[in-house]
């Protein structure tokens, strides 16, 4: 059994060696590298090679060696190349392993060797695993040393990559592997994966859009809700003063407001029916607040449910960014957004207006309120979830793949 | 034989569990190698592929599987080596249920168009399909050295397969189908793509096996050559055996002796020969007696002598498995054509 495995496995790599792509991919991984090595902190600003250039946000002085490299590592080494181009090119490198093995020709040799079918397909999509484990573990180490022989600052923690871009590949690659199977074609299998992986992000994202406007509708709900207590309590004032035997200790005619207003309203003529207007008005909005944040609501279950069902490599690899930078950076990056993001104002009905400077003020403080709740609804969801939901999508992907190479005829 | 065989092996398979194959294996050891019976394979309802093979391939002989285009040979060898699931299937290989994979470890295949993986070296693709066969490294590497001197390929063993002629692939299956040492070795079309000098080295590669015991059952459509390495042959059209047996029991009804004489004016030949053999048929210069007892000829020679008629040649002769095999088509042809034999992408398509 071991033989057989290990010939499997060993097999894969010799196939993936093979390739161009192989040592294309492993040759940008270290030019990466390189670049981290080229980039350093000067007392001054930030160094390139020997040139220094000067930032005084961005020096020794202001930031620790240790948080700016990890931040490159997480930022661009991760996020960027680990969790996007260096996806693209692994999925590039293995997509034709399933189909190459079940071509006319290569799987009658195979199939009739004492081996079943589940384990030969799972050798496989192992031995694709490994592949993408070794390229990323050259990365990291690479970076290990470069950061610690450049900065100084050695950071072995950075190996967790290696087993957590291995997953978020997993994630997709089991649907390339189910497609290869079925349409024996590496060119399908890329393309549906692709649009797959396309697919899950729309939803993602759509996702995300929906927790803001869910935020953004609970804000105006809260405030909507309070004016029209506000309202009503104004009449109920104005009704208590326009009562036979109403004690005003005002001038006549003028109703005192409650406290929480801090306003004197003038009662003129028509005034009744004004404020009846507008509360009416006051009460038409809360309703189609209250309505929206139903269908807001409902939207909301089904994107859920979707990616709840789909793997979610956008937000695996988000949360593996946050466990590699520490938390002061990862509170200091969600600052950033709040501040430079304005996700919320581009849903508000009242942006390009004029603003006096208190009501920008509000404004603000109305999107860091909103963030901080979208930001802390999402640290509800838990890694397991996450990784547990992705890691389901996954298992029951391979299980119909198995189940279909177990039963069909070649 | 066969029947107290099949009894023995069904008996003794039907009792053992899946972990019990030595006590099969061991029970039915001087079984046929192969013993199939009603063979079907159905792709949906319309395409019938194998419509009830019956096949029994004895250890220690070189069987031929023949058959037109999408007769189903190619299907019925992939439905013994599990690369097909048969929709009816009851038999054994190797004292083994059909589909158990304890036989296949002891099974040599060379499939149709076989591709193997090109960026192995020929050394190195016996070695991924011994260490699949499970067995030890030491073992492959003294097997790959010894069977890629047998296929004459010593000398390219360390070339990519990619950079490999057809016929140096051709011989590359086989040393790859005899890596495990096997007791049955089945091979679908091994000699194509191959030229004469390695056709030859093939053979004697084939002999060798029977001589040592081991069963070959080989599937091609090159009749000249099968006839001269075949004990016997089966002929499937249309996804059935039509006929199967030694090539010399099938051909036995077929012979004849055959009298040239020389051509004369005047000579009403089938008159002379009307006289002394009634059944004989004349064609030209050629007298044909359907009776293969030498005999039953002499009266034949007694008349044409005294008649004065110049005798050329005198000779027994049979059809050949070429003309066997054309009988065996055209006389099936038209029953046997309803989608035998169709590999499951044209059942699929």
């Amino acid at each position: 059994m071991i033989t057989q495995t290990w010939a499997i496995v060993w097999d894969t790599f010799r196939e993936l060696r093979s390739r161009r792509l192989w040592w294309l991919t492993l040759g940008l991984s270290l030019l990466v590298v390189g670049v981290f090595g080229a980039i350093g902190l000067g007392e001054r600003g930030l160094t390139f090679l020997w040139w220094e250039l000067e930032t005084p946000f961005l020096n020794k002085q202001t930031v620790g060696v240790r948080d700016f490299y990890t931040n490159i590592f997480v930022q661009f080494g991760v996020a960027w190349w680990l969790g996007w181009l260096g996806l693209i090119l692994a999925l590039m490198s293995t997509a034709s392993i399933v189909p190459d093995m079940v071509s006319a020709g290569s799987i009658e040799l195979v199939l009739s060797k004492p081996i079943g079918r589940w384990r030969l397909l799972l050798t496989k999509y192992a031995g694709a695993l490994g592949f993408v484990g070794v390229q990323v573990l050259v990365f990291a180490a690479a970076s290990i040393l470069v950061i610690g022989v450049r900065g100084g600052v050695w950071l072995p923690g950075l190996l967790i990559a290696v087993p957590l871009v291995v997953g978020v590949f997993s994630m997709l690659y089991c649907v390339c592997v189910l497609t290869g199977l079925l349409t024996r074609s590496t060119l399908a299998a890329l393309v549906i994966t692709a649009l797959f992986w396309g697919f899950v992000s729309l939803l993602s994202t759509a996702y995300t859009g929906t927790e803001f406007f869910r935020e953004v509708n609970a804000l105006n709900l809260e405030s909507q809700g309070r004016r029209v207590e506000r309202l009503r309590a104004q009449r109920a004032a104005l009704e208590e003063s326009q009562a036979p035997g109403a004690d005003g200790d005002g001038p006549a005619g003028q109703a005192q407001l409650p406290e929480e207003t801090g306003e004197r309203w003038d009662l003129g003529p028509g005034e009744a029916e004004r404020l009846a207007e507008r509360l009416r008005e006051a009460e038409a909005e809360l309703a189609r607040v209250e309505e929206n944040r139903r269908l807001i609501g409902r939207v909301e279950w089904w994107l859920r449910a979707s990616i709840t069902a789909l793997p979610k490599t956008g937000r695996a690899i988000e949360m593996m960014t946050g466990w590699l930078e520490s938390e002061a950076q990862v509170a200091q990056r969600e600052q950033r957004q709040s501040e430079g993001q304005d996700l919320v104002g581009a849903f508000d009905p009242n942006r390009g207006r004029p603003q006096s400077p208190e009501e920008e003020a509000e404004e603000r403080r109305r999107e860091r309120v909103i963030e901080a709740r979208v930001v802390s609804a999402r640290r509800e969801q838990s890694a397991w979830w996450v990784l547990g939901t992705s890691g389901a999508f996954n298992a029951a992907v391979l299980l119909v793949a198995c189940w279909r190479f177990g039963r069909r005829d070649f | 034989m066969a029947l107290i065989n099949g009894a023995a092996i069904d008996a003794v398979a039907g009792n053992g569990s899946a972990g019990n194959g030595v006590v099969t294996r061991s029970a039915v050891g001087d079984g046929a190698a192969i013993d199939v019976r009603g063979v079907e394979k159905r792709y949906g309802r319309r395409v019938h592929a194998l419509k009830g093979v019956d096949l029994r391939v004895e250890r220690g002989e070189i069987f031929g599987l023949l058959g037109p285009n999408g007769a189903g040979k190619s299907t019925l060898v992939k439905v013994l080596m599990r690369v097909i699931r048969a929709t009816r299937v009851s038999g054994h290989m190797l004292g083994c249920r059909i589909g158990d994979a304890g036989a296949l470890s002891r099974v040599g295949y060379l499939p149709e168009h076989h591709r193997f993986p090109e960026y192995l070296n020929g050394r190195q693709v016996l070695d991924y399909f011994g260490a699949l066969l499970k067995m030890p490294r030491r073992e492959r590497a003294r097997r790959a050295v010894e069977l890629l001197g047998q296929v004459g390929l010593s000398r390219w063993d360390r070339m990519l397969v990619r950079k490999y002629s057809k016929g140096m692939r051709q011989r590359l299956g086989i040393a790859q189908s005899l890596m495990n040492d096997p007791e049955l070795v089945l091979l679908d079309e091994p000699t194509d793509g191959v030229d004469p000098v390695g056709r030859r080295e093939i053979r004697s590669v084939l002999i060798e096996q029977r001589r040592q015991g081991r069963a070959v059952l080989v599937n091609s459509h090159i009749l000249s050559e099968l006839e001269m390495v075949t004990d016997r042959v089966a002929i499937m059209v249309g996804g059935v055996v039509v006929t199967q047996g030694k090539i010399e029991d099938l051909t036995r009804r077929t012979r004849r002796y055959v009298i040239e004489v020389e051509g004369r004016a005047g000579l009403d030949l089938a008159a002379v020969v009307g006289r002394a053999a009634p059944s004989a048929r004349v064609e030209g210069v050629r007298v044909e007696l359907g009776d293969v007892d030498p005999g039953a000829a002499q009266p034949v020679i007694d008349a044409l002598r005294a008649a004065g008629v110049v005798l050329v040649r005198v000779w027994a002769e049979r059809d050949s498995l070429e003309d066997l095999f054309m009988r065996a088509v055209d006389g099936r042809e038209a029953v046997g054509a309803s989608g035998g034999g169709a590999s499951p992408q044209e059942a699929r398509a």
